[in-house]
């Protein structure tokens, strides 16, 4: 399973033509391999999320057709599958998923914690390969989820009494109930403090490491601005401005990325202004 | 001599399904051409405190005790305070603040104001000229040259083009619009602009050049920054004194160069080149250990900057704002050093250092 | 901390209940005395007589029972049609031709006045009328009008439906839930209607109920002649009452009709509130 390469995107690009959200995206071109995570890091507006809902195949979904987006490029999951074809992505119970930048809009706000991570769950369960019911194995789930995101006190609260961490974490709770193979986390760190960003990474970390253990594929791409913690948590990066593909870097041996292209080297040093005094 | 003055500010923000305590006995002032930064978690009433200054909460916050003054130059001071028997001519209930303020025309004169998206702050139907010209017709029409120079000056300084006049809010990027704000601000030469995390959501290198822009306010205007914001890095770079906030409560209050000095030393003391140099690690006695180095910071900024510099979360959640702490330190739950005493009062300020901390580990001095 | 349900909530489903209760009971105690112990009914002519010496306590709550359930008729199919095309129209729909048209004719039906369409569905079954017998019986006639009415005016509740659905989808609440899995089914059901738009198909309900009340009495005034003559409800009580010149008698009805009506209006308006404010 190792060094497989779970998701190859060739020459994806979009041109978005609907009023107010015209934007055009380069054709983009990178690989992610298993237990990889790749940062996506550039300014607002530069389209990282656009990509990432491009991926997810939600970019398309716009009021139920594709009015005003015109897709080009391939999106082969797993090798072998076209993930660009809605019932594909049905079939295979959508292995890729997003945890969104705002947590409250992907949330129910009249659903208490306990109840969507559990929702969520029981959509998971249709993925997974084990000797226990529905009813276990989600009952384990909820339970196990609740306990590592801190959500124990809170599950039989509503997201509009809970405050915007809390709110973040019941977010990630969910997408991680489904189990999905790839995640694409959204601003994941925005808004959040020195010690919450980093509290935030280590459960993807975590996950990733128990789908390791059980031979199972998976790997991330953490689109954000915050240098500092994307380049910690990332093997490859790739940088991106004004809907165009700058530059990809890996990591070299001594784990550092070096900056080749003008743009890319001046991110760098700002970034290094704010976390070096 | 300062300008607001907050004295024991007590207060909650009631919805119709729950209360949320946002503001413990909040004591601190902010004086003439200083530039405070106000770091805190989400959740520990920073904001609030912004809103509150700035009365614009009014409906949903109630003031429970203490009092605010603001003393600003060519008006006259006046009070706000929850006490109803101290109403008077220059002493006002909260409720009362934000017509006040727009009364006495402080609102863009003597207080700016910025927020997170700048985009939310402009009109999409007007261009900036636009903007401008509805700042400048508010002024004394005698002083309108005075306030076109200015104009010129504040856009030079913020690199804002002379065509921006005729260009619309959605035709700047998310940098520009953040300059352009802070240039409609410094229009009016306010005493004071309260900045609430102007920063967030920005790219190391839009982050940078707002930086300069803050710099330069601080440095060649004489308004006073309160800059609102969770990241340390910024703070540091623009304050002359930071204030923490946990729960409601302002916890500590120091100099930004000690918390500067922290990070400074201890990168140094963690980088190759002092790990690696025996030579230079025997000439240098004092401990390299953090705890050593950081021990004038309260025991949550040492966490937030051992988050900082070393990834390492701190343990623990941030508590609920709807409960309230009751008569303990907020912070003795997530707290390695906390004691007895902690769970049964909360300290008031102890001068330390140019600041004071509310601490019990901490030994008043006068230093 | 669990959610409280809402006071407005349990007064509203209180209300209703009453209603129900009072609105049956009525129609069994004209002859009959087994609700006796009722006050209203037990303590002579609490509320005086109507112009025929009947109990006018009675008569206001057969009368009353009547206008609820033409009313709930209207309720039903506007809240069952409504949500239909509202759901539709916001989600089920892909964009297209058919959407467009359906979209132009609710808006069109919506911003003509229901008066009208009331005058008009009143004439063409006075007009039925003369060839079937089933608009004989006075009560399947009204609940015929008002059930129209209710159709009618489940355009309008459509599109506050659909206006509701495209705010969630420009949230993208709509798209996480299709992206994590969920089937269209779960969405509608669970997610919109049920956790969503729950206040809002209540406070329309009410707002229908307020609206039928006040709209009987006017049809049913026997200058217009258009609703109730044999039958008791809010508008021939107050009718017998104007016709006989008594005055203390046509206050009766009326209040009554005031009292229902703001009732409706102020519980439809709280629940707005609610459903906006979330």
């Amino acid at each position: 399973m190792d060094n497989k390469q779970i998701l190859t995107i060739n020459d994806l690009s979009c041109k978005i033509f609907r009023s107010k959200q015209e934007f055009t995206l380069s054709p983009i071109t990178f690989t992610l391999n298993n237990y990889e995570t790749i940062g996506l890091v550039g300014e607002s507006g530069s389209g990282k999320t656009t990509l990432g809902r491009l991926i997810t195949g939600a970019l398309c979904n716009i009021d139920n057709g594709n009015s005003g987006v015109i897709v080009g490029g391939k999106i082969k999951y797993m090798d072998r599958y076209n993930y660009q074809n809605s019932r594909i992505r049905k079939q295979l119970h959508f292995p890729i998923q997003m945890i969104y930048q705002d947590p409250k809009v992907a949330l129910n706000e009249f659903m208490h914690v306990r109840e969507q991570i559990k929702e969520a769950a029981m959509l998971g369960y249709q993925k997974i390969k084990t000797d226990l019911s529905q009813e276990e194995w989600v009952a384990q789930k909820v339970n196990h989820l609740l306990e590592i995101l801190m959500l124990k006190d809170l599950e039989n609260h509503y997201p509009f009494v809970m405050s915007g961490g809390q709110v973040r974490r019941l977010g990630i709770a969910r997408v991680l109930a489904v189990q999905p193979n790839i995640i694409i986390a959204d601003e994941p760190t925005a808004s959040l403090d020195a010690s919450t960003k980093n509290m935030v990474l280590d459960y993807l970390v975590k996950y990733t490491n128990s789908r390791k253990k059980k031979d199972l594929p998976m790997g991330s791409i953490i689109i954000s601005h915050d240098l500092d913690t994307i380049s910690r948590y990332s093997d490859k990066i790739l940088v991106m401005k004004n809907g165009n593909l700058i530059e990809l870097m890996t990591k070299d041996k001594n784990y550092n990325f070096a900056p080749k292209e003008d743009f890319t080297k001046k991110l760098w040093n700002d970034n290094a202004f704010f976390s070096r005094q | 001599m300062s300008l607001i003055k907050l004295n024991n500010l007590t207060g909650n923000i009631s919805s119709n399904d729950s209360t949320a305590y946002v503001a413990d006995k909040i004591s601190l002032e902010i004086e003439k051409d200083s530039t405070i930064g106000i770091l805190g978690e989400s959740g520990s009433g920073k904001t609030q405190l912004a809103m509150t200054i700035a009365g614009l909460n009014t409906a949903h916050y109630k003031m429970e005790s203490g009092t605010i003054e603001y003393t600003f130059d060519d008006s006259d001071p006046f009070k706000v305070t929850s006490n109803k028997s101290d109403f008077d001519s220059n002493q006002i209930p909260f409720s009362e603040l934000s017509e006040k303020l727009k009364k006495d025309k402080i609102y863009g004169n003597k207080i700016g104001i910025m927020f997170q998206d700048p985009g939310k702050s402009l009109n999409p139907f007007w261009t900036i000229g636009r903007h401008v010209e509805e700042i400048i017709l508010t002024k004394d029409s005698s002083k309108k040259q005075n306030y076109e120079t200015r104009k010129n000056d504040i856009f030079k300084a913020l690199k804002l083009d002379v065509t921006f006049d005729k260009r619309y809010p959605n035709q700047l990027s998310g940098g520009q619009q953040q300059r352009v704000v802070i240039a409609l601000v410094l229009l009016s030469e306010p005493d004071i602009i309260i900045a609430d995390e102007v920063a967030t959501g920005l790219d190391a290198s839009v982050k940078r050049e707002l930086l300069d822009y803050f710099l330069y306010v601080k440095n060649h205007t004489k308004s006073s920054l309160l800059i609102i914001s969770h990241d340390i890095g910024l703070l540091t770079k623009i304050s002359d004194r930071v204030i923490l906030m946990y729960k409601g409560a302002a916890i500590q209050s120091l100099d930004a160069d000690i918390i500067k000095s922290v990070i400074l030393v201890t990168q140094f003391y963690n980088s190759p080149f002092f790990k690696s140099n025996d030579d230079l690690k025997n000439k240098i006695n004092s401990d390299s250990d953090f705890d050593s180095i950081s021990k004038e910071l309260h025991p949550y900024l040492k966490g937030l900057l051992r988050s900082h510099i070393f990834k390492v979360p701190l343990s623990g959640d941030i508590p609920d704002p709807k409960k309230r702490t009751g008569n303990k330190c907020p912070f003795t739950d997530r707290c390695s050093d906390s004691s007895d005493e902690c769970e049964e009062s909360f300290p008031n300020l102890k001068l330390k250092n140019h600041g004071w901390v509310r601490c019990f580990n901490f030994d008043e001095n006068n230093g | 901390m669990k959610k409280k349900l809402s006071k407005y909530y349990i007064w509203t489903m209180l209300f209703f209940l009453l209603l129900i209760i009072l609105s049956i009971s009525g129609t069994i105690t004209t002859e009959r005395s087994s609700l006796k112990w009722l006050p209203v009914l037990s303590g002579g002519h609490l509320l005086g007589t109507d112009g025929t010496g009947r109990d006018m306590a009675k008569v206001l709550i057969v009368g009353v029972g009547n206008n609820l359930i033409v009313s709930f008729v209207a309720a039903i199919i506007s809240l069952l049609f409504g949500g239909l095309l509202g759901i539709s129209l916001g989600y089920t729909l892909p964009d297209g031709t058919l959407k467009s048209v359906l979209v132009f004719i609710t808006r069109t039906i919506k911003s003509v006045p229901l008066l009208i369409w009331i005058f008009l569905v009143v004439f063409w079954t006075e007009l039925l009328g003369i060839y079937t017998s089933i608009f004989d019986n006075e009560m399947i006639k009204m609940v015929w009008v008002f059930a129209i009415f209710g159709g009618i005016y489940s355009f309008n509740f459509a599109l506050l439906l659909m206006g509701h659905i495209q705010k969630l989808k420009a949230a993208q609440f709509i798209e996480a839930c299709e992206f994590i899995g969920l089937n269209k089914k779960t969405i509608i059901f669970k997610h919109i209607i049920w956790h969503h738009s729950n206040s809002l198909f209540l406070s329309q309900a009410s707002y229908i109920f307020a609206q039928c009340i006040f709209m009987e009495m006017t049809i049913s005034f026997y200058k217009i002649g258009y609703g109730f003559r044999g039958e008791f409800s809010l508008g021939t009580i107050f009718n017998r009452a104007a016709i006989g010149s008594d005055s203390h008698h046509i206050f009766v009805p009326l209040a009554a009709g005031l009292i229902l009506t703001t009732l409706f209006s102020y519980f439809s308006q709280s629940l707005e509130k609610k459903y906006q404010k979330l």
